[in-house]
């Protein structure tokens, strides 16, 4: 029950680390795990998460570079981290299958909503301005309850859909 | 893809048909409990949610809550949480009561497992022993307070409980084993073997063999009044068999094929508190198949329980044997679902169930059997009004069809052209849940129920003495009414800073034409009726209020606490079926019916817990009070002597310890009731409990 009403308290507030931006916290990282396996068809094994960051998020994306160092597990799915900077966005988005927003751009950065939704890859930020906005195709924040926000028009230029289940028990714009 | 977007008002089944799909997928409980970090179900509204979103007083307990309670059984588990009343009346029987209103045989909860109804329709009751399930394969035991008809149909009035065991699919290959003893004639053994053959076919099987060791009432039993005269079991004996194959054909298409059988001997306590050696011979069979289409997200399932159970009572010692034949009761249902959404704020659901359900006459087998069909359809309609409003609104409209096949002998009050009857009713939920952030969680509801009469209540007949000079007759009442149970009700959850979190929940409830079960004493005499009879009668109406307090936490030292309290009070106005009787000593009023809920509902109820946790041990320490209650006597002589039977207030503490050996096997000692001692703890009309002390043992591998 602890649980469940930590979860029932979802608020607007957003995950505020030291920097002026929405951060990608671990837990954040084992809930876009675990979504992963919700994308429709999918099948249990490796997912290259591409972590895209601009001079703001490098720290950032080193840090989660280092956690899914070796791939990081989420159930049936491990995710291979692929370091991604802003001025290679075009080519490091090929093959991949998720793309994690760092940094300033976690808000979201129309090049990259564009790049991504043409190789067909989910674009993640833990700032809800992204998913607003469209540029991204989920937000997400774990604290204090995990609150999973999807753009069904980014999506759908995405290519990406979810399954039923899940998709009844999300947020959707 | 996302459905594409579409209005509303272009209607529910428009809507239905344009909509783009949405992929099939079984409910994963595990991934999703990680992923949200609550619980999940589709239980309360037919749609997954998340715990927190459900409009409805929900208590999920998982698999993990159930290997820290010290109990075996299903009803032990519930009586640790709040709103549930549980009685033991005997080793096999025990009774599982929701806001008020439990009694033997008690007809007001609904018990699934996986969605296949489990109780028992030819009277409307759960024996519980006979629920093909082991505890080790449930995932999650869902436990819904209030009335929720709309979804499931007749007699979930008082709540559901749905078992929800682990899908084969999502597990590895494995084997489950348990066993528990007493060393004193209580041991239980289970099984469960999973197969998973690359998550595309699933096969699970499980088998629990047990026996629990009965009490020796009449010894115990305090009174003249000698309620177990007919005691001929000295343990409580059940053997469940259940296999199930679960297939996933393609990524949108999964499907299931399970058979069940039950086999239980046990002492049943009957509503006039008579006991009764009770057989049941229970079997099931059921296929379901859910697909992801362009139409939405549709499942049909079809099932078939048939059962034949024999519950000889007292009575019947003075029957002729030829007029005594078991209980053979079918009933089969299919159910269609569609569940789908019309753009980003609204899902709706729209189901059809048809159910046939037939009784052959007994225990005199000469009347014909009695059936009725029921044709339903429900809606559901979710709403995400804003991203912290939601609104939910289900209706369900049934149609029952009763019927008497053959003729009725003609020394019973009614003739097979009474049972040609229609009834016709409506059930809803509406819901609101209002997520205020750190002010907490406020959910109101208001909810209708149908509790329909049994096939028994119906349609019993029940020949006493000489077949052509018969003493008394028990017999059904095709003419009796269905209950009708309003409920509303105020929640609010909300975390009390770092000390507990906390869940409240205040209800006031209405239940219109209770039924009795038969009366002690003839309630027809001729020239009403051919012969001296009995039968289920309509008593009047009963209104309940009260509210459910739940409160859990951490404290230092590893501590985990959780305390419920509970408070119900039943205002009844029924109906005294009275008859004038001369046992020489001049005349007698006689109050006829054993329903009467005022006095045997307890007030407070109170439940508590401490778990300690550190590497491989774990202890947990449980405590357990209910208020004092007074039920009604068999057969209450108004200006006469024979009183109400009053149980006093008890406390029951319990521990269990838990040492994992290895990461495959985990050893237990339980003590259930430690201070009941062994001269026992009247807990009922009936029952002294005793303490209980066993050891577990359970293997992964």
């Amino acid at each position: 029950m602890r649980n469940a009403i930590a979860a029932s308290l979802a608020v607007f507030s957003f995950v505020w680390g030291e920097a002026a931006f929405a951060q990608m916290s671990e837990r954040d990282l084992a809930i876009v795990g675990r979504a992963l396996s919700f994308i429709e068809g999918s099948q249990s094994g490796e997912r290259v998460v591409a972590l895209i960051y601009d001079d703001a998020g490098q720290a950032e994306a080193d840090a989660l570079n280092a956690a899914m160092s070796g791939g990081y597990s989420a159930r049936d799915i491990t995710m291979v981290p692929r370091m991604v900077p802003l001025s290679d966005v075009s080519g490091g988005l090929a093959g991949a299958d998720a793309a994690i927003l760092l940094g300033g751009l976690s808000a979201g950065d129309a090049g990259i909503s564009s790049t991504a939704a043409s190789n067909g890859v989910l674009t993640v930020s833990s700032d809800m301005v992204c998913v607003q906005s469209g540029q991204c195709v989920m937000s997400l924040q774990s604290n204090p309850s995990v609150r999973i926000v999807v753009n069904e028009s980014a999506a759908s230029s995405a290519s990406v859909s979810f399954t039923s289940a899940f998709s009844m028990m999300i947020e959707r714009i | 893809m996302f459905r594409k977007t579409l209005k509303t008002t272009a209607g529910v089944l428009f809507a239905s048909a344009m909509c783009s799909g949405a992929q099939a997928q079984t409910l994963n409980y595990d991934v999703m409990s990680e992923l949200f970090g609550e619980p999940v179900t589709n239980s309360a509204t037919g749609k997954p949610q998340r715990a927190s979103e459900v409009p409805a007083s929900m208590v999920i307990i998982t698999q993990d809550d159930i290997q820290r309670l010290p109990e075996r059984d299903l009803p032990g588990i519930l009586r640790h949480y709040a709103g549930v009343d549980m009685v033991r009346w005997t080793a096999g029987a025990q009774d599982v009561g929701i806001r008020g209103y439990n009694q033997p045989l008690s007809p007001r909860l609904l018990v699934l497992v996986d969605g296949r109804q489990v109780y028992l329709d030819h009277f409307g009751y759960t024996a519980w022993r006979t629920l093909p399930v082991q505890l080790d394969e449930i995932q999650q035991i869902e436990l819904i307070r209030g009335p929720q008809s709309a979804l499931y149909g007749f007699n979930a009035v008082s709540g559901v409980v749905n078992i929800i065991t682990k899908n084969p699919l999502q597990q590895p290959t494995g084997f489950d084993v348990s066993v528990n003893t007493d060393f004193n004639g209580t041991d239980e053994v289970g099984a469960v073997f999973s197969f998973n053959r690359n998550d595309r076919v699933a096969l699970r099987l499980s088998a629990g063999v047990g026996q629990e060791k009965e009490t020796d009432y009449t010894e115990q039993y305090e009174t003249t009044d000698d309620f177990f005269s007919t005691i001929s079991y000295d343990a409580a004996e059940d053997i469940q068999l259940a296999g199930s194959v679960y297939f996933q054909f393609d990524a949108k298409t999964t499907g299931l094929m399970e058979f069940t059988h039950s086999h239980v001997n046990q002492l049943d306590m009957q509503p006039n508190f008579y006991t009764a050696d009770a057989r049941y011979r229970l079997s099931s069979a059921r296929v379901r198949l859910e697909r992801d289409t362009d139409w939405g997200l549709i499942s049909a399932s079809l099932y078939q329980n048939s059962g034949k159970l024999t519950s000889v009572g007292s009575s019947f010692a003075v029957a002729d044997p030829e007029f005594i034949v078991p209980s053979e009761n079918t009933v089969t249902v299919f159910q269609l679902q569609n569940l789908f959404t019309v753009g980003t704020k609204n899902t709706f659901r729209l189901s059809g169930e048809y159910r046939n359900n037939t009784l052959a006459s007994s225990p005199d087998p000469r009347n014909g059997d009695t059936q009725y069909d029921v044709f339903s359809v429900s809606a559901m309609w979710d709403r995400a009004i804003t991203p912290n409003l939601r609104s939910t609104a289900a209706v369900r409209l049934d149609n029952l069809e009763l019927e008497r096949t053959g003729e009725v002998d003609d020394i019973y009050w009614f003739t097979a052209e009474d049972f040609d009857r229609t009834i016709t009713e409506v059930s809803y939920n509406v819901g609101l849940v209002w997520n205020a952030g750190e002010r907490g969680l406020f959910r109101a509801n208001a909810s209708r129920g149908v509790q329909t009469p049994s096939l028994s209540e119906f349609g019993l007949t029940q020949l006493t003495g000489d077949p052509d000079n018969p003493s008394i007759l028990d017999a059904g009442n095709p003419l009796l009414e269905p209950t009708i149970v309003q409920n509303y009700e105020l929640g609010w959850d909300r975390a009390l800073g770092s000390l507990a979190d906390m869940r409240l929940g205040v209800f006031y409830q209405s239940s219109e034409d209770l039924k009795t079960f038969l009366s002690y004493h003839a309630t027809l005499l001729p020239p009403e009726a051919p012969f001296a009879s009995t039968r289920f009668e309509n008593v009047g109406e009963s209104s309940a209020w009260g509210m459910e307090l739940e409160l859990q936490g951490d404290a230092p030292f590893d501590l985990q606490w959780g305390l419920n309290y509970t408070y119900q009070s039943v205002n009844d106005d029924l109906v005294g079926i009275t008859i004038e009787r001369d046992y020489g000593e001049g005349l007698q009023t006689q109050r006829n019916r054993y329903t009467g809920f005022e006095e045997s509902t307890p007030n407070h109820k109170v439940n508590a817990r401490l778990h300690w946790e550190r590497d491989d041990l774990r202890l947990g320490v449980f405590a357990n009070y209910v208020d004092e209650v007074t039920y009604p006597d068999r057969y209450v002589i108004v200006n006469g002597t024979a009183p109400d039977s009053d149980i006093s207030a008890y406390l029951a503490l319990s521990f269990r310890a838990d040492y994992q050996v290895n990461e495959d096997v985990n050893l237990s000692i339980v003590g259930r009731n430690v201070n009941f001692g062994s001269d026992g703890v009247r807990t009922n009309r009936a029952t002294r409990e005793e303490s209980s002390f066993w050891v577990g043992l359970r293997a992964n591998f």
